[in-house]
């Protein structure tokens, strides 16, 4: 089992990266999403609303399996959209992950007194400017607890990308025990690891709450 | 409030605002803690299988519970919801003598890379797919004597391969299985090309058609079967570790696998052996047969 | 293709009724325990509380997929038997049922304050104040975050198809196994059947909330 630990190295290095790129790809897909909820275009709201939906709705292991398996048969522009599997993987988690942030943000922004909307136009500010400068930020300060256990269920849902081949922590331990036979000691020893950094994830979401609370 | 309580709980997972909570150090302290206990009582239990005989388990309960691939033509795979293939008619025969009945047999699908967590952990009586014997395997399993030998080889595109044989994989993008021993040898023979890790057969095909590698290393015999279903596909190169397959058992359970070493001589000498080869692999059977 | 696709369809509602099946089991055990921990937590001093919490942080920190292989995997060793669909809803339910007692116990705490010191004046006793004044209406508040747990157990449902249990995802997966021009005919019906079972439950789930508050 020692001879595994560099490949199990590298498989936490690979959780990493993912979780990382998800919770920013996530964050954006919420902030922009949610903007568009609100938007004053009827047709950006459907779309959005369409968007959030659907991605919100559907286990993000069929949409990972989809975006690698599915997109490339499709006909005509399949052989275009044949994703590397930590991409297929990585998007699969940034769109469901995104849509569920489009929620959360959403209802952020609808909790941000009025008064800063006015306030903000009052000033001459554009609707793009309002939403970046001013309410986006207050609803992301609201939403910060909501915010940060999507984080927490990114960070455990990146064990999905195995399913594709993908050799991030548990994909790692799952390819050592194929090769070498050895079981259940090594899934305690990456159950911990996750859970200490969810444990790590928890404690930095509280501090960044209490920060926000301080700063209003 | 409640709106905040849904919100949070239906979306997300759960308010973390409770009152008076630990710190997290804490807490991560007291988790770690009882993981430390529960890895503990795991390591100290022995393998609390029955390690009595495996053959009068069987008897006793009337049927074998059997560690079969799916998706392998032809040895062990689905057509409709039958479980057919050499493999599966072997084990028809082997219950028949054992049990009387052909077909007392509960078949489990397995994949390279679990069975033998399967094995070990009871959850079937013995495994029969496709297991290569090896001495790494031997230190950890059982064996009954081989019923069949292969090697691994290349599948690539017929029409636009350069791939000729395992020298021709350096750099280049290799499809294998986990737990196979075309995934440990491509990676001991080719240690520059990259692995792509998929576990079923009907996606590494995929993947190979739609040219995300530029071969599929696994069993020649799959390689050949899959060949002859897909003729876009040619098997390139020799024959590489070339070794005996037989059926697996739990280490020092191998009544399972005496019995099984029993059956496959008499099918030698009465010709089933050569009878279920040639129904599967028709001229192919004398290189797969051992 | 379109013969595929019929053939394909037993198979497919087959794997369908488990998930419902495993769905349904692994619900009506979270909800037991996220009643029994939940209720206990808004109770018990904060020393007793914190076995309870940090049973609750591993259920909610370890990745499900995680707990699903050591049950299914690791319980053997113990000498334990572990079949596929119960080391399914063993993980399924110790993960939803942690979630359960968190809405629970935030439903409780959410309207003990006043109302136990109306109680008190009123004469009442603490297990009285409790089951009679405060849980009929935390029951109404639990309502729609429980209808959404509902819809998350059928989400993560899927992942019982990576420990052999035939759930729809694994239905799906054996069929392309056939025949890979089934790939993307039947991913996206895979697709369109969760949002199916998934959107509803969550518009009652909103609906509820609105109506409930």
């Amino acid at each position: 089992m020692r001879d595994a630990a560099p490949q199990l190295a590298r498989g936490f290095v690979l959780t990493l990266e993912i979780a990382a790129a998800g919770t920013a790809g996530a964050l954006v897909v919420g902030a922009l999403g949610a903007a568009l909820r609100v938007s004053q275009s009827r047709p950006a709201r459907v779309a959005a609303t369409a968007f959030t939906e659907l991605f919100r709705n559907t286990p993000p292991l069929v949409q990972i399996y989809f975006l690698f398996f599915a997109l490339p048969e499709i006909p005509g522009i399949g052989p275009a959209l044949r994703l590397p599997s930590v991409v297929a993987a990585t998007i699969g988690l940034i769109l469901h992950q995104g849509a569920i942030n489009v929620e959360i943000l959403r209802a952020g922004l609808e909790a941000v007194p009025a008064g800063q909307r006015e306030a903000a136009s009052a000033l001459g500010l554009s609707r793009f400017d309002q939403l970046r400068y001013v309410l986006v930020p207050q609803a992301v300060r609201i939403s910060l607890p909501a915010l940060g256990n999507n984080v927490i269920s990114l960070f455990k849902n990146t064990v999905l990308v195995s399913s594709i081949g993908v050799l991030d922590l548990f994909g790692a331990a799952n390819d050592t025990i194929a090769q070498i036979l050895v079981s259940a000691e090594l899934f305690i020893t990456v159950g911990i690891v996750y859970l200490v950094c969810v444990g790590l994830l928890g404690a930095l979401f509280r501090a960044l709450e209490k920060r926000a609370a301080l700063a209003r | 409030m409640a709106g905040r309580l849904a919100e949070n709980l239906a979306e997300a997972e759960g308010t973390r605002r409770a009152p008076g909570k630990p710190s997290a150090m804490f807490v991560r302290i007291r988790t770690a803690a009882a993981l430390a206990v529960i890895a503990a009582g795991l390591g100290a239990a022995p393998l609390a299988v029955r390690a009595d005989d495996g053959v009068a388990t069987i008897k006793a309960r009337g049927s074998m519970i059997v560690g079969v691939k799916a998706d392998y033509p032809p040895f062990g795979f689905l057509d409709g919801d039958k479980n057919v293939g050499l493999e599966i008619d072997l084990l028809h025969d082997i219950a028949k003598d054992l049990l009387g009945k052909p077909d007392a047999i509960q078949f489990v699908p397995v994949v390279a890379g679990n069975r033998f967590q399967y094995l070990n952990t009871g959850k079937v009586d013995f495994l029969f797919s496709t297991v290569t014997i090896t001495e790494q395997r031997k230190a950890v399993v059982d064996f009954s004597d081989p019923y069949m030998k292969s090697g691994w080889q290349l599948l690539v595109k017929r029409a636009n391969s350069s791939i000729s044989d395992i020298a021709g994989l350096a750099g280049k993008t290799v499809i294998v299985v986990p737990g196979t021993t075309a995934e440990a040898g491509v990676a001991r023979l080719a240690p520059t090309a990259n692995l792509l890790k998929l576990a079923q057969t009907s996606e590494a095909l995929a993947a190979l058609e739609q040219g995300r590698a530029d071969a599929f290393a696994q069993d020649a015999a799959l390689l050949y079967g899959l060949e002859q279903q897909h003729p876009q596909f040619k098997v390139v190169g020799p024959s590489t570790d070339d070794m005996p397959i037989g059926a697996a058992c739990r280490k020092g359970d191998s009544a399972a696998c005496d019995y099984i070493s029993k059956e496959v001589a008499k099918f030698r000498r009465d010709g089933t052996l050569a009878r279920e080869y040639k129904k599967w692999l028709y001229g192919a059977a004398s290189r797969f047969m051992p | 293709m379109n013969a595929s696709f019929a053939t394909a369809l037993p198979s497919l509602l087959r794997g369908l009724a488990t998930t419902f099946g495993i769905a349904s089991a692994a619900m009506l055990l979270a909800v037991a325990a996220g009643f029994a921990v939940g209720i206990l937590r808004s109770q018990v001093p904060r020393l007793l509380d914190l076995p309870l919490l940090a049973a609750i942080e591993f259920a909610r920190g370890i990745p499900l997929l995680v707990l699903m292989y050591f049950l299914f995997f690791g319980l053997p060793q113990l000498g334990m038997r572990a079949s596929s669909n119960g080391a399914a809803v063993a993980a399924l339910a110790i993960y939803a049922g942690s979630l359960g007692s968190e809405i629970v116990r935030g439903a409780i705490v959410s309207i003990a304050a006043g109302q136990r010191e109306a109680a008190a004046a009123l004469g009442l006793g603490r297990l009285q104040t409790l089951f009679l004044i405060v849980l009929p209406q935390a029951l109404r508040r639990m309502l729609p975050p429980f209808v959404g747990l509902f819809a998350l157990i059928v989400e993560s449902s899927t992942l019982a198809s990576l420990i052999g249990v035939t759930e729809l995802l694994q239905s799906v997966r054996t069929n392309i196994e056939r025949d890979n021009a089934l790939s993307l005919p039947l991913y996206t019906t895979a697709l369109v059947a969760y949002f199916a079972i998934n959107y509803p439950i969550s518009l009652a789930s909103q609906r509820l909330e609105k109506s409930l508050s």
